[in-house]
């Protein structure tokens, strides 16, 4: 294109060229402005251009972008010269677009090739044939470190790990043959020393007629570790599936297995080809296949499932299995179920045993009778049993995990603590009793420190400690009693006895132990029904009491009062008998004497009471018949028969009441003189036959016979007068009331009796008397049983005044038409 | 009026015939000097002729007064009202007074020696409480001697 320019700039002629150019018409670009067509950006420097055209006479050439009618930039090359006889500029412009497009798009690319070497991830360099750098770029300084100059002139496999540059090299040298080689997986040393992994490419390449190569590589090393670990992985996974003592099994989602271990192809014993691809339910024992397809489902659905299940495998105990089921997801989707199946036989059966045995050795903490805590190293309770809770008043629930200190903090520093302290630092079981205020009780504790902190036993010896007590308080009063006291065991064995019982005795503690006490103390006057009564009681439970003669080890009499109180343990059974006795053979002594007394004035009472009845009838009778006489003979004929049988009768009357006086004064003399009376030795047998001599007339006259039998020698103390009155009155009255049917016998013994005095037996065949009417009356003064004979009725009683005064007895045996028998016992002295 | 004494102390027996004799008794007065003699003579005659008064002695040997009053005792109907037994006994002692007292046929009780008055008492008391068919029957007593 040819135009012309005025110097403002207008275009005043423009060749038909503009059109291919700037797709313009030539009449619609003249008159239009320079900076009409040029690209704004060019405008500035074009105009400049022009200008200095102006002054020029060489033309000026430049470049400059111009805008086409459609807008397209236009890159046109100008050559202007300014006109000689115009004051015009005479411009040729050339269009360039298409050879600066090709020149932009070459240093665009350049420019591209540039950055993609510079930042892209491979390293680029140029080695020689031996492998020595002539060229490095690229990324190599971003990724390894080393600056160009660092590298050129070097041989790349300096650079290698010593494992990985046999296998470089070789690599290397393969380029002999081939145009291009790669160098996988090696290492190569960065500027900081570690060592990155690499792939290279390498590729001939010509350059001014020398061979070299490019080299390409790439830091793999984060692609080559994921990949180790990958393979790991698998590996490690493998390890564990093979290995896995568990039945583990991978499924598909429709339940068919897709890898079963060793373990639990064992279990099913199967080869693993037998089983892959079929369904896991085939090869489940009937009752459990719904129980894992239910639970395969359940994983499926996305859930982890595990459950225990019993299974009876044929030929085999049954098993406890525990089962779980994981879904395999992978980005979301499921791709199958890994499935494990333990036998957790024995450990269930262990668990099983554990708890029993944790729950047993609950039972057993709980069913010691003795409190039971356990505190551990800060004090904090662990355990405490129900007895402990009832014992301290503390609630399991409050207390567990609570410092002991704080629940007691009123012992703190006191003397559980430092016992506890003691065990602790001693190492040592600490035994001890103390008094728990808080709940006023005696306590006997154990402390046994361990590992773990200290348990503590203890028990509430209230009770015993206040036995004790009491104990110590018996002890001290049985030792200070003047009363006997007497431990003895169940059996009755003496086991203690007191000082007390020791004096009053005689006997010494070693005399005494393991005896029963009746068997030491008891003699021939112990009262055998006493000895049975204690004998019985002893085995109730009750206390009782009992009043026994025993004897002292010097044979002397001791009266004992007892109070004889068992002692029964917890169980109710006796454990020991306590006899406290009182020694009471003085006053048994004084009884003994009052007894005498009574027996004395009882005597003395009926004797006053005889006298009274004699006064009012033996002596008032002639007494009362003289007074009545008296009165009938004053109003009598003096001269009368009747008078003189009334006077004979009132003399006989008043003979009658003499004779009643003296025998009066009989018994009185007697019995005043007993206590006095002088006692003598008397030969029975003469004083007896000296009695019968003085009846002799009369035993005559009867025809009676007496037969004497005295055993030889046989000797009496007593007196004379009173032994030959009671042979004398005897026979007398054998003679009196003999029985008229046959002849009297009298039989007459005298032996040494049972006691050492002499025995009498005197027996007749009279007439005899009815023993149950007679009774008591027998001996009594002024009674008589016959009326065919006269009697005054003293006979016997004096009989038996004087068998008494000296110290003996009298009884009487007697049948009607039969005879009579006395028996007198007379006392040794 | 028929009467029995019997006692063992024929003196007693004597006195107290005499005396009775002294007071107009004229009618049989039988002494039996045993209590079982008297039972053996009154037995047979309890209801034909029974005596009008009857003095016992309590003491004496076998039968004793008590022993007789048992002996009468289960015909205690038939005496009744008519035979009048009077203790005489020379005994003071209080527990026999206290026992003739309580005994039904027992009329009273006679401290030795039966004395006049004793007598009148008796008869006195006898004519005071015998029914009137009876009494007519009977010699008035107390007058027959005067």
């Amino acid at each position: 294109m040819i135009c012309a320019l005025s110097p403002d700039g207008q275009f005043r002629e423009v060749s038909d060229a503009c059109r291919w150019s700037l797709g313009y018409d030539k009449n619609e670009m003249i008159g239009k402005h320079l900076s009409e067509i040029v690209h704004p950006d060019d405008v500035a420097t074009a105009l400049e251009k022009f200008l200095a055209a102006f002054g020029h006479t060489e033309p000026v050439g430049f470049e400059s972008r111009c805008l086409g009618k459609d807008g397209q930039e236009v890159h046109i090359a100008w050559s202007a010269l300014r006109a000689a006889t115009d004051e015009l500029l005479i411009c040729v412009g050339r269009d360039v677009t298409q050879q600066r497009r090709a020149a932009q798009q070459a240093h665009k690319q350049e420019l591209q090739h540039r950055a993609i070497v510079e930042y892209g991830f491979d390293m680029v360099g140029l080695v020689d044939e031996q492998g020595v750098y002539t060229y490095v770029g690229g990324a190599t300084e971003r990724i390894l470190g080393y600056r160009p100059e660092e590298m050129v002139g070097h041989s790349g496999f300096e650079f290698f790990h010593p494992d990985d540059l046999a296998m470089g090299e070789a690599c290397f040298a393969l380029l002999a043959t081939q145009e291009d080689v790669s160098i996988p997986n090696f290492r190569f040393r960065t500027a900081s020393g570690e060592w990155r992994w690499l792939e290279t490419s390498v590729n001939s390449h010509i350059q001014d007629g020398i061979k070299g190569y490019v080299v390409n590589s790439r830091d793999i090393t984060e692609r080559k570790l994921s990949s180790l670990a990958q393979s790991e992985s698998e590996q490690r996974f493998r390890v564990l599936f093979d290995n896995d003592a568990a039945l583990t099994v991978f499924q598909t989602p429709d339940g068919r297995i897709l890898d079963a271990n060793p373990a639990l192809l064992a279990f099913l014993k199967k080869e693993k080809e037998e089983v892959l691809y079929r369904p896991l339910a085939d090869f489940l024992p009937e009752e459990v296949r719904d129980l894992f397809t239910q639970a395969h489902l359940k994983a499926v659905g996305g859930t982890r499932v595990a459950f225990e299940t019993r299974v009876q495998i044929e030929g085999e105990a049954e098993k406890i299995l525990k089962v779980t089921k994981t879904p395999l997801m992978v980005d979301g989707v499921l791709i199958g179920v890994h499935g494990t199946v333990r036998d957790i036989t024995e450990m269930s059966t262990a668990q099983h045993l554990i708890k029993h045995q944790a729950a047993q050795l609950n039972t057993l903490l709980e069913s010691i009778n003795d409190a039971f805590v356990s505190l551990d190293k800060d004090w904090k309770l662990t355990y405490l049993n129900s007895e402990a809770e009832r014992l301290l008043r503390i609630s399991r629930e409050g207390a567990l995990g609570v410092n002991w200190w704080h629940l007691f903090p009123e012992e703190v520093g006191g003397i559980y603590q430092q016992h506890y302290q003691r065990a602790i630092d001693t190492g040592e079981t600490v035994r001890f009793e103390a008094y728990f205020e808080r709940e006023q009780l005696w306590l006997e504790l154990k402390a046994f420190p361990h590992a773990d902190g200290l348990t503590v036993l203890f028990a509430d010896i209230t009770k015993r400690v206040e036995d004790e007590k009491q104990l110590k308080l018996m002890a001290l009063v049985a030792s200070g009693t003047d009363n006997g006291v007497v431990i003895t065991d169940a059996q009755g064995r003496i086991e203690w006895v007191n000082a007390a019982f020791l004096k009053h005795t005689g006997y010494s503690l070693e005399e005494l132990l393991g005896r029963t006490p009746g068997s030491v103390l008891q003699g021939p006057e112990t009262d055998p029904t006493t000895v049975s009564y204690i004998r019985e009681r002893l085995q109730g439970y009750a206390p009782f009491s009992a009043t026994i003669l025993n004897y002292k080890k010097s044979g002397k009499k001791l009266w004992f009062a007892m109070d004889i109180t068992p002692v029964r343990n917890e169980a109710g059974e006796i454990t020991q008998f306590v006899a406290i006795q009182q020694n009471i053979t003085y006053r048994k002594e004084v009884e003994a004497s009052q007894a005498a007394m009574t027996q004395d004035l009882y005597r003395h009472n009926r004797d006053l009471q005889q006298f009274t009845y004699v006064i009012s009838h033996n002596l008032r009778a002639p007494l009362a018949n003289a007074l009545g006489l008296a009165t009938v003979l004053t109003k009598m004929d003096k001269n009368s028969d009747v008078f003189a049988t009334a006077l004979t009768n009132l003399q006989h009357s008043m003979v009658q009441a003499d004779d009643v006086l003296k025998d009066l004064n009989l018994v009185l003399s007697i019995r005043d003189k007993k206590d006095m009376l002088a006692l003598e030795p008397l030969v029975v047998q003469d004083v007896c036959e000296q009695a019968i001599n003085n009846l002799d007339e009369a035993l005559h006259a009867c025809g009676g016979q007496v037969a004497l039998d005295v055993e030889d020698h046989l000797v009496t103390r007593g007196n004379r007068a009173y032994l030959y009155s009671i042979f004398y009155n005897l026979l007398s009255n054998s003679i009196k009331y003999r029985s008229e049917e046959r002849r009297l016998q009298v039989d007459i013994v005298c032996v040494t009796g049972p006691h050492g005095g002499a025995t009498i037996t005197f027996t007749d065949n009279g007439s005899g008397f009815d023993m149950f009417k007679a009774g008591s009356d027998i001996f009594q003064l002024y009674k008589r049983f016959h009326t065919n004979q006269r009697g005054r009725g003293i006979g016997l009683f004096l009989v038996k005044t004087h068998v008494e005064a000296m110290g003996g007895k009298i009884e009487v045996a007697s049948e009607v038409n039969f005879g009579t028998r006395f028996t007198i016992h007379l006392d040794k002295r | 009026m028929l009467t029995y004494l019997i006692d063992d102390d024929v003196v007693s027996l004597f006195v107290a015939e005499q005396t009775l004799r002294l007071e107009g008794f004229m009618a049989p007065i039988i002494p039996f000097t045993a209590a079982e003699d008297a039972w053996a003579y009154l037995e047979p005659r309890l209801v034909s002729d029974p005596p009008e008064f009857i003095f016992l002695d309590l003491n004496m040997p076998v039968m004793d007064g008590w022993a007789f009053l048992d002996m009468l005792a289960p015909h205690a109907a038939t005496l009744k009202g008519w035979c009048r037994i009077y203790l005489l006994t020379s005994s003071l002692a209080l527990v026999d007074t206290e026992k003739a007292r309580s005994h039904a046929l027992v009329q009273g009780i006679i401290h030795k020696p039966l004395d006049e008055d004793a007598i009148r008492a008796a008869v006195l008391e006898r004519n005071t409480t015998l029914p009137a068919a009876a009494r007519k029957g009977a010699t008035p007593i107390g007058q027959g001697g005067a």
